[in-house]
């Protein structure tokens, strides 16, 4: 009998899994809530009773997924990187759902407020899947429901401008999806696995007799391709602003919390586990990664300073910090990699608290987003003016918050002497600045006290946020200075998950 | 240039499905109009589909369906069966998605009336939240 | 300090104040946006559709260079149909040698797919249920997306309705319908033995009651399929696929021996979990298929 522990990680996928299908019969909107939030509280208890099981011993284990083990049937790897991953996904995903929730019930229709849970018990089964998946083909079918599910909470509030931002979101996925599926199809040509390990083997092999050394080069840069078209890279970006920005307040908070980070973790799978560094190193795809994260650094903060409405400027933003992501990948090496990985764990917390902060500060305004009309919305939502303050503080880059530690980390690892050093610090330096010039406005003005009478705006209440909301804004805030303060312990962790990767 | 042509020959159906990979992928981001957008997704997964079914077969074999159950099967007589499973899975999938992506269109259409992206996206230029 | 510096030192501090840009109203902002400089031209489409020509020659250029590229990845391949491929190497001499010991079925992609890939055949399931729930969230009828005009389309029409007048089409359905649905549960049924399984099958039935529907209206088929009828079959059916799938992997990762009885191949009841899970599958795609088909074409079932 394997330790019950080593259980946990597929009664986790199976258990969302089934959640969503039962939730599809749940008829009334708040039952489907507490079904959902039932069902991540218990995977949440069992995975943080792995997390304390296998990381003091940093143990790693495969699980059989049937009868026979590797090579011949289908496997689920965890280790302690993944049990970190899995656990702040989790949490991420209860917060978002508690702090978005009154939109969620405000937005969409009654008999349709539960298929709304389905998407979203299905999107964590998919995340957790791609976390845990040892086997390339199942990352690909569960890279299918993560899309399917992410377009569904994009036009869940069913306007004209969700539909058009979902259509383009759907069409550049699935380009993304199909140059993945082509990238895996030419691998299985060449090596006849589809685990990775089994595929690793095969393509050190190959790289050693230098054999099929053009379909591997072509297969490497179909599936990094493809893996950064859904995972918003610049230039692939242009349909994020749209679908970020016009969706309800929890799925905004979802898909740049959650769902492009799915992504990025298969794209850890591929260039650690699948390919191995050294081999993605020796074919430059990690420059081009650079080059492309470093892009989306300034240009999405170029964009961002430009945009009045409050959401539409939260996702540019999320540009920028996908960008950070890619430069830790693109600079090479475990530091940097473990910098990128860290930056993952902080945005997950960050950007949710930005967007749900934002949330109720619109709603505090008359449910309007322009920031005109959201002067002095901190006097009106106290907690939601205190949480968009520190978020947007974190991703400046103040000590103490999570977002100066990812900077640290990132310059840390650049300290190499070659070219990409000083790109890496021009880009870390450009950014800041630019990062400073749009959140600190935004934070002054929700901030600035509005004169009575001056202008044409009626004078609003004051909203006492509610339960949920105050929960999910203080645990989300919190996380984020708890992992710029204790940024040394956490460090340590990723970089021993990624050495056993 | 011969050896070149034979293997590019010997290697058809690869080669066919690269073509309409390409052909589906231009058609996905480059065409205006939505149904067509979504012929051209079809035919890109349809041509991966080709790509993956010909990495199973096998000169001379039979397909994977046992009939003579008296001995145990013997690798000789059958094509590779996994490629074929694989494919499976992934039919299903570009169903579901083509679906999902054919009620979006529909939707779309009954409140622009037009399926062409660049209309609406012009029209939707003026809107502020 | 000059007046124009001391304007652009007030514009500065202003911007940071975020005095500049969050003062602006919207419809302020709107007025900025429309304004255009002079030489373009004032018609929004037509710039979008020369920049869309200059997009399409670019893209071509593009997609003929990833051609170019896969055409050589192709030829630089393992050869198509040659037995010494990297793809025919153990994994697959175990499936065929050993693929009906251990599985107990016929067809052994069928029994690869339902018993050593059987989770990405239950997610390839849920794919299914996942699509069927978002065309169900686009399409149904509620009043945000129906028109006044919908409905009294609709009603005067009433094509989906009634029964089609044509009496050949009539006839020819009443003797197709019943060869229809026995093929569609021969393959279901059969999948373990032939090709087939689940998904064909399913859609076969599922084609069979669209024809149905389509033919004698879709009141004919309300009597007995209608929507609470459909999601008790696809959440059960999905439900105990699900089950199957924990107990199959939870006694085959532990290294239990699972107690399912495999039958003498070739029989119609053998070969274990496979022959109920083709028939839970197929019974949930052929509510799908029909499901798709109701939600198109008149958004409720």
């Amino acid at each position: 009998m394997l330790p019950w522990y080593q259980h946990i990680p597929f009664f986790s996928i199976v258990l969302m899994m089934i959640a969503g299908i039962f939730t599809s019969i749940v008829h009334r909107g708040r039952a489907a809530l507490a079904v959902h939030l039932c069902a991540v509280s218990a995977v949440l208890a069992g995975n943080a009773a792995l997390f304390a099981n296998i990381v003091p011993a940093g143990e790693t284990f495969t699980y059989n997924l049937g009868i026979v083990g590797h090579p011949f049937g289908n496997e689920l790897v965890c280790g302690p990187l993944e049990v970190t991953l899995a656990l702040t996904f989790l949490t991420v995903m209860a917060l978002c759902v508690l702090g978005g929730y009154k939109g969620i019930f405000e937005d969409i229709e009654p008999e349709k407020q539960n298929l709304y849970f389905v998407m979203c018990d299905l999107i964590m089964a998919s995340l957790l899947a791609m976390v845990y998946t040892n086997d390339a083909f199942t990352a690909y079918v569960f890279i299918e429901i993560n899309t399917i599910s992410a377009c569904a909470l994009v036009m869940a509030k069913d306007s004209g401008a969700t539909l058009v931002a979902t259509i383009r979101y759907l069409m550049m996925s699935l380009l993304g999806s199909g140059m993945f599926l082509m990238g895996l199809t030419l691998l299985y040509h060449i090596t006849g696995h589809l685990l990775i390990i089994d595929i690793h083997e095969q393509v050190v092999h190959l790289a050693e007799t230098g054999s099929y050394l053009l379909p591997l080069t072509v297969v490497m840069g179909l599936m990094t391709l493809g893996l950064c078209l859904k995972s918003a890279l610049f230039p692939f970006h242009t349909w994020l602003p749209d679908a970020h920005g016009s969706a309800t307040t929890s799925s905004s908070a979802i898909l740049s919390g959650l769902v492009l980070k799915g992504y990025i973790v298969l794209l850890i799978k591929c260039i650690f586990s699948i390919f191995g560094e050294h081999i993605f190193r020796s074919f430059h795809v990690g420059d081009a990664l650079l080059v492309m994260g470093v892009a989306a650094m300034v240009y999405g903060s170029v964009k961002a300073m430009g945009e009045t409405h409050i959401k539409r400027m939260i996702a540019y933003s999320s540009v920028a910090q996908i960008g950070y992501i890619y430069l830790g990948f693109g600079l090479g090496g475990e530091a940097a990699a473990a910098a990128a990985i860290y930056q993952i764990l902080v945005h997950a917390f960050t950007k949710p608290l930005l967007f749900v902060c934002a949330g109720e500060l619109a709603e505090a305004s008359g449910h309007r987003k322009q920031m005109y009309y959201l002067r002095g919305a901190g006097h009106r939502a106290k907690l939601a003016g205190i949480g968009f303050t520190v978020g947007g503080l974190s991703m400046i880059g103040l000590p103490l918050l999570g977002g100066f530690a990812v900077k640290f980390f990132l310059a840390d690892a650049a300290l190499s002497g070659s070219w990409r050093m000083w790109v890496a610090l021009g880009a870390l330096a450009v950014s800041s600045v630019l990062n400073a010039l749009y959140y600190l406005p935004a934070i002054i003005q929700i901030w600035t006290i509005r004169e009575h009478g001056a202008d044409d705006l009626p004078q609003l209440p004051a909203v006492k946020p509610g339960a949920a909301v105050a929960v999910s804004i203080v645990l989300l805030a919190v996380g984020g200075i708890l992992l710029g303060v204790f940024c040394t312990p956490v460090g340590d962790l990723i970089s021993t998950g990624l050495s056993l990767l | 240039m011969s050896d070149f042509l034979s293997t590019l020959w010997t290697q058809r159906y690869m080669f066919t499905a690269v073509i309409l990979f390409c052909i589906g992928a231009f058609s996905l981001v480059f065409n205006p109009n939505l149904i067509k957008k979504l012929i051209g997704f079809d035919l890109m997964d349809g041509a991966i589909y080709m790509m993956l079914t010909s990495a199973g077969y096998i000169e001379g074999r039979i397909a994977p369906i046992v009939t003579d159950f008296s001995a145990t099967p013997s690798v000789e007589t059958y094509i590779n069966p996994i490629p074929t499973g694989l494919v499976l899975t992934g039919i299903v999938v570009s169903v579901s998605v083509t679906a999902f992506a054919l009620a979006l269109v529909v939707r779309i259409y009954k409140k622009y009336h037009t399926v062409y992206l660049d209309v609406i996206m012009a029209s939707m230029k003026k809107g502020v939240d | 300090m000059n007046p124009s510096n001391r304007n652009r030192v007030k514009a500065f501090f202003d911007w940071v104040d975020g005095e500049e840009w969050c003062a602006k109203t919207p419809d302020e902002v709107v007025a900025r946006q429309e304004k255009k400089p002079a030489h373009r031209s004032s018609n929004d489409l037509d710039a979008y559709r020369r920049f869309r020509r200059l997009n399409q020659a670019v893209g071509a250029l593009f997609c003929i260079t990833l051609a170019v590229v896969l055409t050589m990845v192709v030829v630089n391949l393992p050869l198509f149909g040659d037995p010494s491929n990297p793809t025919n190497n153990e994994v697959s001499a175990r499936y065929i040698e050993r693929g009906i010991a251990e599985t107990g079925s016929a067809n052994l992609v069928g029994g690869m797919i339902l018993s050593y890939r059987v989770f990405d055949t239950f997610g390839e399931s849920s794919v299914l249920f996942l699509a069927a729930t978002c065309v169900t969230i686009l399409l149904r009828r509620d009043r945000k997306n129906t028109t006044s005009r919908d409905l009294r389309e609709l009603h005067s029409d009433g094509l989906a309705d009634r029964k089609d007048k044509d009496i050949v089409l009539r006839t020819a359905v009443l003797l197709l319908l019943p060869v229809s649905v026995m093929v569609g549960f021969y393959v279901m049924l059969f999948g373990h033995l032939s090709p087939g399984g689940g998904f064909s099958g399913g859609s076969i039935l599922g084609g069979g009651m669209i024809l149905y529907s389509r033919t004698f209206g879709s009141d004919s088929v309300r009597k007995f399929f209608n929507e609470h009828l459909y999601h008790l079959v696809k959440v059960v059916c999905l439900m105990c696929y699900g089950l199957i799938l924990i107990y199959y992997v939870f006694t085959g990762s532990n290294g239990l021996d699972n107690h399912i009885w495999l039958g003498i191949p070739g029989n119609i009841i053998s070969s274990g979990i496979i022959m109920p899970i083709n028939v839970l599958v197929g019974f949930e795609v052929a509510c799908t298929i029909y499901a798709f088909y109701a939600l198109f074409s008149e958004g409720e079932m």
